[in-house]
């Protein structure tokens, strides 16, 4: 083989397509890795990853406010914004170089440049100074993810209407904030801006923030961010914005009523497009869904043969664990390993890092309704736990969604402290298969946040201890 | 390392393969993919290569039937191994404990432990809580499934599709006179198998209903002569059944509900249009005929040209058997164009057989001359006559009706297809 030719070639050096590759040279495939920007994606870069470092800034400066209530008092609590902008860019560097470690020591080849199909085996890659060269494979996986979605008229001008990257590196502190969208992104930028005193109002168009939630969730998470002084608005849209010096008066419009909302900045938030363009995909035949997005089926391979996607490109959810795990799947079924199954789309959880936080796998209650299924709902309220009361952190909900018939886990939808880590124990049953038997005859330790996943089990079958 | 060979699941809904030949000898040592073995499956015939390099030692006979994920063979990496296999295989009564797997196109391969860790089976069944429940509530025995999870586990999707495959095997007994004298014999395996199963099912167990109507293709005809006058120009002679699917591929685009697929649990509508089209084929003998039915993906995202140029490589490759698995898997709705059964005895309409798990059957038949009535006058009108059948289980009557008021408008005033 020559030195351009591999067995795959892995497009976009994302959590989708790192995690590919590296899975690939574990099982002796040679393999090689095509990244224009940054090894590790969006999610590293620009996603994830610093939008959880600045969270955490927030967080403890929030203890600060509150240390009172722990009986300890902290003077002058105060914040450097470029000290907090500048931890969230080491960490996601720190992280993007352990990327390039981890390719090395796996040997993929990685090329720094920008992929392009030219035929069904052959890549182009053109690097920063436009020169090119082909390289070959027989099987290409795309992974090129996506970027922000620009609503007309709201498009991000990186001054006054920011998009996710220039809200990550805010030079200076609004005093007033509009955040379009109350998806995870949009809600964790809230979240941020508000802990650092910023007034935030967020829009959603849709009857319902986080509307991927369960709607019990959902309105319990929108009360406690209207107590911070996060107002929600919903079904509510921006009409029109005025540009002026420092500032944007909005036009907001809810059912059919108008109103105006002067603020020095807004955060776009409104979803992600994918990234297909001037990948050739048009000459090749590579066919896409109806929302821009490529086809795959359940091992990611595309309407044209040797040509595979996975990740954000791949359709939602957009979320960088599900991109990861397409990757294996993909490069498994390649290899013929034998291990490869498709993956099961009601088990991917979802998080969002915002105060409280939220998290959720599988059917809320309303989809498991639709479905036609016969249910059990279970519910478990932080107040009723020690280890959240010892925390000073009371305000929170556990629900759970059970087929009645088969004792089969179909949802869990949380909100509160930390329940973004307590979320994998649900993951973790449901992907064993276990029932609400195995569940309940699970010891959980005490006192821990986790006793609450199975006191809401516990109450699904009306045999919760403490409520 | 020795692994199992196991009978791979090449399409959705293959519940077995039949072994025609064994290319490679028992013992024999061979190299990573050295076709093995042929099967014939559904509809083709596919030789299966090694997962790897190593000693062959075969399990089950050539013209045995076998249900897919069971176990054919086994691949020993070394002469040691090969010969240990044998001494254990003759004792008949132990196993190796394997993770068992499928893969599409290729023989399913799983890493066995060693053998000198062979252990008894008969023990404990490996499944998930959840597998367990369904298998009791279903009456299924758990000890008769194989598992494809982790470690060979048994999860809710193989019992889903073992109750399944168990609910449609029902075999019928036939007692013959003496006097009665045998013409030719068609043994119910590979094409004519699956077909005999497949119809079968699509009338026990989904709730077909069936509906005829009547179009005026006029228009349509002429449009498609003045594509045919460009015949050289365009590089290919448009078909009817191109202009016709993407009527369908637009109708389905109205009314979602016709394009899709029913499982024991659910219902999905599909945003792919991808039509599982039937094409006769001769069968295996004078005596027997056939049909395949590969899948014409993403109907709703190509234009006419594109369609009539797949359609006419997939029939290519279906009168050649050289249809792959992947070319008959995921259809989401299905059409079988009566019109090439015209001459002699003009076939007028019936109802399509439902092809599962898709929940509508399309048949456009073939046009003739009718007198019909316009603006109280006769006049000779081209009529194309259709039937459908839709699974009553998945929707009713006034979504189909929709969807036929959808096609005959599309069809009788085609340049709406160009919206
Ligand atoms: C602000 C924000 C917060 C987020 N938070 C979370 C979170 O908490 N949890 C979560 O799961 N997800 C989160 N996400 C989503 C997550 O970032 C994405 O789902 C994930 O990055 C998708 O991975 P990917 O590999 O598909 O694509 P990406 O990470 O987008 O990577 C694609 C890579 O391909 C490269 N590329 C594109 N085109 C080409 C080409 N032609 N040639 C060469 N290279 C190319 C790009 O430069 C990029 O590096 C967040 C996203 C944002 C924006």
């Amino acid at each position: 083989m020559s030195k351009k030719q591999f067995d795959v070639v892995v497009v976009g050096g994302g959590p989708g397509g790192y995690v590919a590759a590296i899975r690939a040279a574990q099982l002796g495939i040679k393999v090689a890795l095509v990244e224009r920007e940054h090894l590790g994606g969006i999610c590293l870069n620009w996603g994830c990853i610093p939008t959880k470092a600045l969270l955490r800034s927030a967080e403890i400066f929030d203890f600060m406010k509150h240390a009172d209530k722990f009986g300890l008092s902290v003077k002058g609590a105060d914040f450097d914004l470029a000290k907090i902008v500048k931890r969230s860019r080491g960490v996601s560097k720190q992280l993007s170089g352990g990327v390039a470690h981890l390719l090395k020591k796996n040997k993929v080849t990685v090329f720094d440049g920008e992929g392009s199909l030219k035929t069904a085996g052959q890549l182009e890659v053109k690097d920063a100074m436009g020169a090119t060269e082909i390289i070959k494979a027989k099987h290409i996986i795309l992974a090129t993810g996506a970027r922000a979605r620009q609503l007309p008229g709201l498009e991000a001008d990186g001054k006054l209407v920011w998009s996710y990257k220039e809200a990550l590196v805010p030079d200076a502190m609004p005093k007033s904030l509009l955040v379009v969208g109350s998806g995870a992104i949009g809600m964790e930028f809230a979240s941020f801006y508000n802990s650092l005193g910023a007034k935030v109002t967020v829009v959603e168009v849709l009857p319902q923030a986080l509307p991927v939630e369960d709607k019990e969730i959902s309105n319990f998470a929108a009360k406690a961010f209207v107590k911070k002084g996060i107002d929600v608005l919903l079904e509510t849209t921006v009409k029109s914005l005025s540009k002026k010096a420092e500032s944007v008066v909005a036009t907001l419009e809810n059912k059919g009523k108008t109103n105006q909302l002067e603020v020095d900045r807004i955060i776009s938030a409104v979803g992600v497009v994918p990234n297909v363009e001037g990948l050739g995909l048009e000459k090749l035949g590579v066919a896409l869904d109806k929302k821009g997005f490529i086809q795959v089926d359940g091992y990611g391979r595309t309407s044209v043969a040797g040509i595979y996607a996975i990740g954000d490109v791949a359709g939602a959810p957009c979320l960088a664990h599900k991109a990861s795990h397409e990757g294996t799947i993909c490069v498994e079924n390649i290899a013929a390993t034998g291990t490869a199954h498709t993956l099961d789309k009601d088990r991917i959880p979802g998080c969002t890092y915002c105060t409280p936080q939220i998290a959720s796998v599988g059917l809320t209650e309303q989809q498991a309704k639709d479905k036609g299924l016969d249910i059990r709902i279970g519910r478990f309220s932080f107040a009723g736990n020690g280890k959240a009361l010892a925390l000073g952190e009371a305000e929170g909900l556990i629900k759970v969604v059970f087929d009645k018939t088969t004792g089969e886990l179909l949802g869990a939808h949380m909100v509160g402290v930390e329940v973004t880590e307590l979320i994998q124990g649900y993951g973790i049953a449901q992907s064993l298969e276990a029932t609400e038997a195995d569940l309940m005859n699970t010891v959980f330790a005490h006192p821990t946040l986790s006793e609450m996943l199975h006191e809401s089990v516990l109450d699904a079958y009306d045999r919760a201890i403490h409520i | 390392m020795i692994r199992e060979l196991i009978m791979p699941q090449l399409a959705m809904g293959m519940s077995e393969g039949t072994i025609l030949e064994w290319i490679v000898a028992e013992g024999d040592y061979v190299e990573r993919d050295t076709s093995l073995l042929s099967i014939e499956t559904e509809k083709v015939v596919t030789e299966l290569p090694a997962p790897g390099k190593g000693y062959l030692h075969i399990m089950v006979d050539a013209g045995t039937a076998v249900p897919v994920e069971n176990i054919i063979g086994k691949l020993a990496s070394t002469e040691e191994e090969y010969q240990q296999l044998l001494a254990s295989w003759g004792s008949n009564e132990v196993e190796v404990s394997a993770k068992t797997k499928v893969v599409e196109g290729t023989v399913a391969v799983s890493e066995a432990l060693p053998s000198s860790e062979v252990r008894q089976v008969g023990g404990r069944v490996k499944a998930s809580g959840l597998a367990k429940k369904i298998a009791s509530l279903e009456g299924a025995e758990l000890s008769t499934i194989v598992g494809t999870g982790p470690g060979g586990r048994i999860v809710k999707r193989d019992v889903l599709q073992a109750v399944k495959t168990q609910s449609t095997a029902a075999p019928v007994v036939v007692t013959t006179a003496a006097d009665m004298v045998e013409k030719a014999r068609i043994p119910l395996t590979g094409m004519r198998g699956a077909i005999a199963k497949s119809v079968a099912q699509a009338t026990t167990e989904a709730a077909p209903t069936s509906a005829f109507f009547e179009v005026d293709v006029t228009k349509l005809l002429a449009v498609r002569k003045t594509m045919l006058d460009r015949e050289e120009q365009l590089g290919v002679r448009v078909s009817m059944a191109a202009l016709i699917l993407r009527a369908l591929a637009l109708a389905c685009q109205d009314v979602p509900i016709a394009n899709a697929t029913i499982a024991k649990d659910a219902v999905t509508v599909w945003e792919n249009v991808n039509v599982a089209i039937a094409v006769a084929l001769p069968g295996k003998d004078e005596y027997d005929s056939g049909i395949a039915m590969p899948v014409l993906k993403n109907v709703e995202a190509k234009t006419v040209l594109q369609i009539t140029r797949e359609m006419k490589e997939l029939t290519l490759r279906a009168r050649n058997g050289e249809l792959a698995a992947a070319d008959m898997s995921d259809h989401t709705i299905m059409m079988s164009s009566t019109a090439g059964l015209k001459n002699p005895g003009a076939w007028g309409i019936s109802a399509p057989v439902l092809k599962l798990p898709a929940i509508m059957a399309f048949q456009p038949g073939s046009t003739l001359k009718k007198p019909v009535v316009i603006d109280g006058q006769i006049v000779v009108r081209d009529i194309l006559p259709c039937g459908l059948t839709f699974d009553h289980r998945a929707t009713d009557g006034v979504p189909v009706g929709k969807l036929m008021a959808k096609i005959s408008d599309l069809l009788s005033n085609p340049e709406l297809m160009l919206l």
